[in-house]
């Protein structure tokens, strides 16, 4: 029976605390907080991290498709997952799709890969939500929108989650949308969206799979439904049936704030670092229509709790100092220093150099295993030429040899730290240092890789490597 | 020793910010000191080696501009560049080029115009100078790449900021004396030690600026040498070598590579020490940069060179003097210029013609100039 093999995730490490939106804007206090992506993340490097989180015990070739949900991919035409492919270091032989248009992008991305495993044309698939969705200043969605991603491998064998059933409901309600020319999120009237959407879709999907299976809420040990915000979900709550304190997932509204395409999965992961073997877990997603899924944990589920996921990404945060820090990271304002020659990207260096670029591949030596970056044709300590194999470098540990920290570099956060790493296991690679505290920097901290949008230039989004204070 | 190549004439303009005058201006006023006094006719010049880093101005291919407005039409001329070093390294060419017997006399002219380009053009330009497949593109400035070197040989040796702010000190107070400086004020310890952050740990008096610039440098067979000057300099040794450019590959960081394999080179050529060398000028772009020079040109042992400093070793009547017209912190940095500045200097000091103090009795001299953030280094031994 297919199912979940392996679960990850993904929670940037900065957090904005919703005291400060109601102090931006003088409005009645609010609490909580809600995770922000740095000013070089997006909806492709969350799912990168949430993509590396997910697969720690899988070879990376060993991954035969790629279903990648989210609502704001960074380009309108052309699709995000193959980018996600490429820095995850998949392999080319790879059936890849984008859901990026709906909120319940995540689950028609599960219902997808489940139905190819079934069908018997792919052996397993990863799929892999985020969304990083700009809010209006000042509007409703600004407190409630969170940036975030999580990943779930699905395959036949060393299955630690069944799925037993999946009902599906397709509406054409209209309740939150943009158009092609919109930034930020449209609505309608509260009462009407909620009291004829809503609450009336996912009820009614919901009841259908239960029926059908001849389940009351008390069968199922935890609940893992879509809400658009905290309110709201306590409501659905009560309307479906199931005791708020025993059985429902808190879904991270007030912690990370509404993720999109990437809620729903990302509550599931949270349930799931909490499963027991053989738990019933009933998975609702909302937005245009319904999926709901039976799932039911095997005794693996214990086995794959070694994840950064939810608890530990949550953990592991920084507060975002101000409103200001937050506008340009999410680039809601135009910045003096931005204003220059537009950067003249190459799209053939970025082709012909793409195993460096995406994948992080350095070099070893065959004759003497030293490791390079970027990749020499001769090797620098044995001069052994054209002797070397492709290494992936992006999941190596390392020291922070040396660094500097640029006050007058033009990028939306000062300092510019560069720094120069040695990898552990070998290899010296020079990079910038993110999500990182400039006060607490030192040589010798342990720091690994991720993969960011190292500028824009030319309309090109140019995705890269940085370096991080090892996360968590 | 071998006396074959000499230096007959040196000059260079007063080096400024947002000058007036065009490159061919800069250049001739260079050439013009150079030429003043020597027994010599622009026609007997065989060939010039025009020299700086490109990009900071429109002209390209500049040598030909400047060959005509030199009046060296139509004898050969052509462009040398390794950034920061080009002229050092013109000053290896036309050696070459005179040993070689191809020429008798050669002029080598430096100049740079970065006051045609605003601040952060000029930046993301030197920049290019690193790699620009893998570095450059994320911001890499030349202040940065230093601040790498700073922030290694701070752990590796426990080397203070205070010390190098005395680096700054010491090189203001003879800039103070050079009238063809762009910075002539004397800082204080504490003046450094408060200027605003650059790239941390250096700060802005830790950093030469851009300036606009020329100099010239005339060089002679043995033959001609004698017949054209009064008080020929020799080369007594070149010295040059290249470090790994991409700064993932570079192995040291507490010194520079390719400053320690030319000082081999032009020690060993010259058939002289460390211990030999009365007056040096090095390649001080950054404090940082002032403070490796000594080590790695034997005037320190490795992580000893801050003490040079704190014991005033490099001041005139010190162990070693080093930077005594300023250095490139007090002048200003116009790259292309810099290496013939700084020739010119240690020129007159072994002339006995010193114009901001002189070393007594100087009789060998050296010269220190690297291109980029380490990657090409030059060492040039002179002698009376």
């Amino acid at each position: 029976m297919v199912g979940i093999v392996s679960y990850g995730a993904y929670i940037p490490i900065y957090r904005l605390k919703r005291e400060e939106l109601s102090r931006v804007w003088a409005e009645s206090p609010q609490s909580g907080e809600k995770a922000v992506a740095n000013f070089d993340e997006d909806s492709i490097t969350l799912a990168v991290e949430a993509g590396v989180d997910c697969l720690k015990d899988t070879p990376r070739d060993q991954v035969e498709a790629l279903y990648f949900a989210t609502t704001n991919p960074p380009y309108k035409e052309k699709q995000s997952a193959s980018i996600i492919a490429a820095a995850l270091d998949l392999r080319g032989e790879l059936f890849s799709a984008d859901f990026a248009t709906s909120i319940r992008g995540g689950t028609m991305a599960l219902r997808t890969a489940m139905d190819a495993i079934n069908a018997g044309s792919s052996k397993n698939a990863l799929v892999v939500a985020a969304d990083c969705r700009t809010a209006a200043p000042n509007s409703e969605f600004e407190s409630v929108f969170g940036d975030g991603g999580a990943a779930l491998l699905l395959g036949k064998d060393n299955v630690a989650v069944k799925i037993l059933d999946s009902y599906n409901l397709t509406s054409e309600f209209m309740d939150f949308w943009r158009t092609q020319s919109d930034r930020f999120n449209r609505t309608w009237e509260d009462r009407f969206i909620t009291e004829e959407g809503y609450q009336k879709i996912l009820p009614e999907a919901v009841k259908k799979l239960m029926q059908r299976n001849k389940l009351t809420p008390k069968d199922i040990h935890r609940v893992v439904f879509y809400a658009p915000d905290g309110r709201r979900h306590q409501a659905m709550a009560r309307i479906l049936g199931f005791d708020p304190n025993t059985q429902v997932q808190d879904p991270l509204l007030g912690v990370v704030g509404n993720t999109g395409a990437a809620s729903a999965l990302m509550a599931l992961v949270a349930a799931l670092e909490d499963a027991k073997p053989g738990q019933k877990i009933l998975l609702a997603n909302y937005g245009d229509g319904a999926d709901v899924f039976l799932l039911e944990t095997t005794d693996l589920v214990e086995k794959i709790k070694d994840r950064r996921a939810i608890k530990k990404h949550l953990a592991a945060k920084m507060a975002l100092p101000s409103y200001g820090k937050y506008i340009k990271f999410r680039a809601l304002m135009e910045w003096e220093a931005e204003r220059r020659e537009p950067d003249r990207s190459a799209l053939t260096v970025l082709w012909r150099e793409r195993n460096q670029v995406w994948r992080a591949h350095g070099n070893k030596c065959k004759a003497c295993g030293t490791i390079q970056f970027p990749i020499q044709r001769i090797c620098g300590k044995c001069h052994a030429k054209d002797n070397y194999e492709e290494v992936r470098l992006s999941g190596e540990k390392g020291k922070l040899f040396t660094f500097s920290m640029d006050e007058r570099a033009v990028v939306a956060d000062l300092p510019n730290v560069m720094s120069i790493v040695d990898f552990d296991n070998g290899g010296r690679f020079y990079c910038i240092l993110t999500d990182r505290d400039p006060a607490k920097i030192e040589i010798n901290m342990p720091v690994e890789l991720t993969f960011r949008n190292l500028h824009d230039g030319s309309g090109i989004h140019n995705y890269y490597w940085k370096a991080r204070p090892v996360r968590c | 020793m071998e006396k074959s190549v000499a230096i007959v004439g040196a000059g260079q303009t007063v080096f400024s910010r947002g000058c007036g005058q065009s490159v061919r201006e800069l250049c001739f006023e260079a050439f013009r000191e150079a030429m003043d006094g020597l027994n010599l006719k622009t026609g007997d010049i065989g060939a010039s080696v025009i020299c700086s880093a490109p990009e900071y101005d429109k002209q390209r291919s500049p040598a030909g501009v400047i060959a005509e407005y030199l009046n060296l039409v139509p004898k050969p001329t052509f462009y040398v560049e390794t950034i920061c070093s080009s002229s050092s390294t013109g000053l290896r060419v036309a050696y070459a080029l005179i040993k070689s017997g191809l020429h008798s006399v050669v002029a080598v002219v430096g100049f740079q115009k970065m006051s045609e380009i605003s601040s952060r053009e000029a930046a993301e330009r030197m920049g290019r100078g690193g790699d620009i497949m893998w570095e450059s593109p994320f911001g890499v400035t030349m202040p940065a790449g230093y601040a790498m070197y700073a922030r290694a040989h701070m752990a590796a040796y426990g080397t203070k900021p205070e010390q190098l702010a005395r680096i700054r000190v010491k090189n203001s107070s003879y800039g103070a004396l050079n009238a063809r400086a762009t910075f002539r004020k004397a800082l204080t310890e504490e003046d450094v030690m408060k200027s605003a952050v650059v790239t941390l740990p250096l700060k802005t008096y830790d950093c030469c600026a851009n300036a606009d610039g020329a100099s010239c440098i005339i060089l002679a067979s043995k033959e001609e040498a004698a017949r054209i000057a009064k008080v020929p300099i020799w080369v007594l040794g070149v010295g040059a070598a290249t470090d790994s450019t991409t700064l993932s590959n570079k192995k040291l960081y507490t010194g520079l590579s390719c400053a320690r394999e030319a000082a081999r080179q032009a020690y060993e050529m010259a058939g002289v020490g460390p211990e030999d060398i009365d007056v040096a000028e090095v390649h001080d772009c950054f404090t940082i940069a002032e403070l490796m020079a000594y080590e790695d040109l034997g005037f320190a042992r490795s992580g000893e060179g801050p003490r040079l400093i704190d014991e005033k070793q490099t001041y005139i009547g010190g162990k070693i003097p080093v930077n005594i017209d300023g250095g490139l912190l007090s002048k200003g940095h116009p790259i292309g210029a810099t290496g013939g500045s700084q020739i010119r200097t240690v020129v007159k000091q072994l002339r006995g013609q010193g114009e901001t103090g002189q070393v007594e009795g100087a009789k060998i001299g050296l010269v220190h100039n690297i291109g980029g953030v380490g990657i090409y280094g030059n060492v040039t031994i002179l002698g009376r």
